[in-house]
C-alpha cells in the first residue's frame, strides 16, 4: 500500500521520505520552524526552513557564490521580488535543491 | 480604435480625474507628441478606455473581453496661448497592465496579462510584465508568461533567460551519496552554536570542522562527494 501511494505521489509531482527536523532554527527559538537539512545541487549541505508553501527558495548570496553559479543561467528582474508581502531585492537561479531523507537512502 | 471627444466622456467612462488645465511639461505646442514621449507616467492625458459599447464599468474585470482593453487619441486645445497640443496613443494595454500593478489591482492585471496576444507585443514588454507579476508575488503567473515568451520570441536573449529559469519545478528522487553523522551534526549546533555567532560553521558527524566569516573560507573543509553531503554548513544568527 505504501509503495502505491509513494507512486502516486510521484507521478503528481510529489516526492516522498523520511526525515528528521528541528522546531526552531539556531538562536531563533521563539519562532516556530521546520528547519531540514538541504542539499544544494548536490554539493552543498545546509540547514533550511521550509516553507512547503513558498513560491521560492531563499538562498544567502554567499551560498550562490559558492557553488560558482554562472550569472548566464540567472535572471534579474527590473522590479523588486515581494515574496510574503516583503519586498527583496535579487536574482532568480534555477537550481537542484535536495530534502535530505534519512531512511530508505532517498533525497 | 475608438475615440473618446471630450474629458466629459471619458470621465464619464471611467470616472477619471481629468485636469484639462494642466500642460504636459514635455509639450511640444503646437503638433503631434507621440506616445513614447509621454510614457510612462508623465501626463494625465493619456487616457486608457474600452470600447463605447463598454460604458459604464469602472474596472477592468467587470468588462469581460479583456482583450478588448485599449487605449484611445484626445486632442486638447489650449486657448490662453493659442498652442494646441495633441496626444497620440495607440493600442498599449500594457500601459493598464503597468497602471493596474503599480494600484496593486492584482486581479485586473492578472486578467489582462492572460488576455493580451503577446505575439503582437514586443518581447521586452513581456519581460516587462514578468517582472511585474514577480513584484506582484505572482509567481503562477510569471512562470505562465515566461514559458509563453520562450516559445514566442525565441531569439529574445532576455525572454530565453526568464524562460529558463522560471520553469515550472520539476520533482525527483534520486540517490545521493549517503551523509554520514547528520544527527550528531545537529546535536553540535543545538549545543555550541551559540557560540559562533555571526559566523559560517561547518560540521560533520558532531565535530566543528572549522568557522569563519564567510562560507568561501569554509571551502576547503567541506570537501567532496560523501564528505560534502555529511558536512552541514550553516550561519549561525
Amino acid at each position: 500500500m505504501m509503495a502505491r501511494f509513494a507512486q502516486l505521489l510521484i507521478s503528481g509531482h510529489f516526492a516522498s521520505g523520511v526525515t528528521r527536523y528541528e522546531d526552531h532554527y539556531s538562536r531563533q527559538e521563539q519562532f516556530a520552524r521546520i528547519v531540514l537539512t538541504v542539499t544544494v545541487e548536490r554539493y552543498l549541505t545546509v540547514r533550511a526552513v521550509v516553507d512547503t508553501g513558498a513560491p521560492w527558495c531563499i538562498l544567502a548570496p554567499e551560498t550562490v557564490e559558492q557553488l560558482g553559479i554562472m550569472p548566464r543561467a540567472t535572471y534579474a528582474p527590473d522590479e523588486r521580488l515581494t515574496i510574503r508581502g516583503i519586498s527583496y531585492g535579487g536574482r532568480l537561479l534555477r537550481m537542484k535543491i535536495g530534502l535530505r531523507a534519512e531512511q530508505e537512502g532517498e533525497d | 480604435m475608438n475615440t473618446v471627444p471630450t474629458a466629459d466622456t471619458i470621465t464619464q467612462l471611467l470616472g477619471a480625474e481629468m485636469r484639462p488645465d494642466v500642460v504636459p511639461e514635455d509639450s511640444t505646442g503646437r503638433g503631434r507628441t507621440l506616445l513614447p514621449d509621454v510614457w510612462p507616467g508623465t501626463s494625465s492625458r493619456v487616457v486608457v478606455v474600452w470600447p463605447r459599447s463598454a460604458e459604464g464599468p469602472r474596472t477592468f474585470t467587470e468588462v469581460g473581453d479583456l482583450s478588448a482593453a485599449t487605449s484611445t487619441w484626445w486632442n486638447h486645445t489650449l486657448t490662453e496661448d493659442g498652442h494646441q497640443t495633441n496626444i497620440a496613443a495607440t493600442n498599449t494595454p500594457v500601459m493598464v497592465l503597468e497602471e493596474s500593478a503599480r494600484m496593486g489591482d492584482r486581479r485586473t492585471f492578472a486578467a489582462l496579462a492572460r488576455a493580451i496576444d503577446w505575439s503582437t507585443r514586443r518581447p521586452d514588454e513581456l519581460t516587462a510584465t514578468i517582472d511585474l507579476a514577480l513584484s506582484l508575488e505572482m509567481a503562477t503567473l510569471a512562470i505562465d508568461l515566461a514559458q509563453l515568451g520562450g516559445r514566442l520570441f525565441p531569439d529574445h536573449e532576455r525572454v530565453q533567460r526568464a524562460a529558463q529559469v522560471l520553469a515550472p519545478p520539476v520533482v525527483r528522487v534520486v540517490r545521493l551519496p549517503r551523509a554520514r553523522g547528520l544527527d550528531a551534526s545537529r546535536k553540535w549546533l543545538r549545543e555550541h552554536a551559540s557560540q559562533y555567532r555571526g559566523q559560517w560553521v561547518a560540521v560533520r558527524e558532531g565535530q566543528l570542522l572549522g568557522a569563519a566569516e564567510s562560507l568561501g573560507e569554509l571551502k576547503a573543509v567541506i570537501g567532496e562527494g560523501e564528505d560534502a553531503v555529511s558536512t552541514i554548513v550553516t550561519r549561525v544568527l
